[in-house]
């Protein structure tokens, strides 16, 4: 009798049974009550948009990796949660057009000119809606584009209110309206407290490195809070901070892309503390009203750096410099 | 076993199995494979020849100082040749098939191990196969195996290599006694020399009052924390053991097994030819812990278990975590062979050729804390220098980082990839040097 053929590889022979798809599928999940609390505000707009760019993403994602002669790696579900977060950032009014070029500057740009999943060196999403919005600021101006819609809700971005009418302004805003999501934003990346419940499932989980968002919100309340200290008439409370603008959305769901942050512990505390310092300081000086997808960019070009942050190897001599 | 992240996290952290069953002796196999010395370790040359008789405990092969491998059955020397180490390293072997009676060649015991001299316990131990690395006079010329001397520290392990394995335990619970009566004798060998017993965290205090006067120490029974070169790390006083190694450190490790059949050969005037191995996977309510002769084929301990095998399983010499997969049913059990383990087809674990994610679990997980995603894909495409200076040479193959990688990345295999590109260069220069 023929001896069976058996099964050969180096161990481990055993797996916890974690894959990519399921990070991927988690984090679309996580992402789905804001994504629809979003439609249900903005109705078809919101819909419309969200169905545009993640379509948009995931033809553009099969053909690029088609060309680049891989295998279509759908399948990882990384393209459908960036799809979706590109989608949640913009608001219901954004020209097609222009939702059509952000897919394409994410996924053929962003990530398949880096080499795809694990290559890029910048968070795709961020990447694209940064040169959107230094491209056309005028057709990514929420309150501007949604002047149309019938509104119980102050019609201006909170931060757009505070940098060009003062802290006043800001107060007009009630925090537990910015906190569930009453604000002129994106289609669900500023519905703060959905974002929040999925991202702690997602921390909990451990689907995204749960140090980053702690750190990152952490060091948005703090520096707010020191400026807020200094001159209590020019700049508006932490908790404003942090209920308007995309920084919530980011921190959970931005910074804490695992191809470029960090992987080392206090790497990604520090990686986080300087998503946050940068935000804030962007929000109060800088020309764009949310400085987040710039504060985030730049870290993301520190990550290698901040990668050193690394305990040494056990059992290793240090060689001599 | 608890093995899964505990809501992201906590590492994940693996018990070592408590499990004492009955120890289950095998029936002798027809045929027997014993494998002789692996590259780098002192040549052992064969004293037989094909065709020739042996008894149970002749010697078979021996080193230029008198060390020994004896036949573990009796029977005829049908093939001297080629095998392959569960590893894969290919080396010469010795196969026996199996007489009609069993018959052994005894030699003159140690019948009072208090009143024996010191020289006799070592020149008995010796001629049994149990040489004294430690007294290179004993060994003479080639000594056991390479490695600078002085030894300081013996370390005895009853402390099991992974999670699933229960056999080094065993010599603490109900082979205690073995292990009681082998330590007195190892202790007046050892002289000045410190003795140190490696027990489970749980056994401690039973072992404390059943060894007294042995300096007992705990280890924790968490993979990989049990892992013998991090706990010798931790007995050297230093986080310092993969350079350059053990025998670096003054400390020689000897398994609890291998010091409680040693006592028992000198007691009986028998050379040692069994071993335990704990076999489970496909088809058993739980693992069962066997006594075979070494050299038995693993296809013989399937058939006294009862498990069929089939196509694409996965048959592994030791546990899941460190052992080898075998593409071969005659593989023997060797010495340090401690555990079987077959994985039916359905359950067989698949890596990928998949791009890492740099999502770092690995990194998080590693227990020598080298920065495996980046170490690996180093590894992975030959960058050998460049894998040594970020540490990948203190790897302890532990399996931990492929356990968790989501991409199902051979992560293990990259990171030796790795080493062996550098191993490879340092003895080109080496080489070179010598010209």
């Amino acid at each position: 009798m023929k001896p069976p053929l058996l099964s050969v590889a180096v161990g481990p022979h055993t797996h916890d049974g974690s894959s990519v798809a399921e990070i991927y599928l988690n984090q679309f999940l996580a992402l789905v009550p804001a994504a629809v609390a979003g439609v249900l505000i903005w109705g078809m707009g919101g819909l419309r948009t969200l169905l545009l760019a993640v379509g948009a993403s995931v033809v553009l994602e099969w053909v690029s990796a088609r060309t680049r002669g891989r295998q279509v790696c759908l399948a990882d579900g990384s393209v459908l949660v960036q799809g979706l977060l590109l989608g949640m950032l913009f608001h219901p009014e954004t020209p097609w057009w222009l939702i059509v070029v952000g897919a394409a500057l994410m996924v053929i740009l962003g990530k398949h000119f880096f080499g795809g999943l694990g290559g890029y060196a910048f968070n795709p999403v961020l990447l694209s809606y940064a040169i959107l919005l230094v491209s056309w600021p005028g057709q990514l101006n929420a309150a501007k584009q949604l002047a149309g819609y019938t509104l119980h809700i102050p019609p201006l971005e909170p931060l757009v209110a505070w940098r060009s009418f003062g802290v006043e302004a800001s107060q007009v805003f009630s925090l537990g309206d910015l906190f569930v999501g009453q604000q002129i934003g994106g289609i669900g990346s500023s519905m703060i407290l959905l974002l929040v419940v999925g991202g702690l499932y997602l921390m909990l989980r451990g689907f995204v490195p749960w140090r980053i968002p702690l750190a990152y919100l952490g060091s948005v309340f703090v520096t707010a809070w020191l400026f807020q200290l200094g001159a209590p008439a020019d700049y508006p409370s932490p908790l404003f901070h942090l209920c308007s603008g995309i920084v919530v959305f980011a921190a959970f769901f931005l910074a804490t892309d695992f191809t470029c942050s960090p992987v080392n512990p206090w790497a990604q505390v520090v990686f986080g503390i300087g998503c946050g310092l940068l935000t804030v300081i962007i929000r109060t000086f800088g020309a764009w009203p949310d400085g987040t997808v710039f504060a985030v960019l730049i870290m993301n070009m520190a990550q290698p750096l901040i990668d050193k942050i690394q305990r040494p190897v056990i059992g290793v001599e240090v060689p001599a410099q | 076993m608890r093995t899964e992240r505990v809501f992201g996290f906590l590492k994940p952290q693996v018990a070592l199995s408590e499990w004492d069953g009955e120890v289950r002796t095998l029936p002798l196999p027809d045929r027997v494979r014993v494998p002789l010395s692996r590259p780098g370790r002192v040549p052992l040359r064969p004293v037989v020849t094909v065709g020739e008789k042996v008894k149970s405990g002749q010697p078979l092969a021996s080193t230029l100082s008198g060390t020994a491998v004896h036949a573990p059955i009796t029977g005829e020397v049908i093939r001297i040749g080629p095998l392959h180490t569960p590893d894969g390293l290919q080396i010469q072997g010795i196969d026996i098939l199996r007489g009609e009676t069993e018959d052994w060649m005894s030699f003159q015991p140690i019948e009072d191990a208090e009143g024996a001299s010191v020289d006799d316990l070592m020149n008995t131990a010796h001629s049994l196969g149990f040489p004294a690395p430690w007294k290179p006079e004993v060994l003479g010329e080639g000594g056991l195996s390479s490695g600078p001397l002085p030894i300081r520290t013996i370390a005895v392990i009853a402390v099991d290599r992974e999670p699933g394995l229960s056999v080094q335990r065993r010599y603490l619970t109900e082979r205690r006694e073995e292990l009681i009566g082998a330590l007195g004798p190892l202790q007046r060998m050892a002289g000045d020399i410190r003795l140190v017993l490696l027990v489970p965290r749980s056994l401690a205090n039973e072992a404390r009052g059943t060894f007294s006067g042995i300096d007992v120490q705990e280890v924790p029974e968490r993979y990989p924390e049990n892992h013998w070169r991090l706990v010798l790390a931790r007995l050297a006083g230093k986080g310092n053991l993969t350079i350059p190694g053990a025998r670096g450190q003054g400390i020689l490790l000897l398994t609890a097994e291998n010091v409680a059949l040693a006592g028992r050969a000198l007691r009986e005037g028998r050379p040692r030819t069994t071993k335990l191995i704990t076999v489970s996977g496909k088809g058993m309510a739980e693992p069962v812990t066997v006594e075979a002769v070494i050299g038995t084929p693993i296809s013989h301990v399937f058939e006294e278990l009862g498990i069929q095998v089939e196509e694409n399983d996965r048959i592994i010499l030791g546990g899941i975590w460190r052992g080898h997969a075998q593409f071969d049913l005659q593989a023997p059990i060797t010495r340090a062979t401690d555990g079987l383990t077959i994985n039916p087809a359905s359950e067989v674990v698949h890596l990928e050729e998949a791009p890492c994610i740099h999502c770092g679990r690995c990194v998080r997980a590693c227990p020598v804390r080298i920065q495996v995603g980046i170490v690996a894909r180093l590894g992975e495409f030959g960058f050998g220098e460049d894998c040594y200076q970020a540490g990948a040479h203190a790897c302890i193959e532990c399996g931990l980082c492929a356990y968790v990688c989501p991409a199902k990345r051979p992560l293990v295999q990259y990171m030796r990839f790795g080493k062996s590109c550098h191993e490879k260069k340092e003895a080109e220069e080496a080489a070179a040097a010598v010209e």
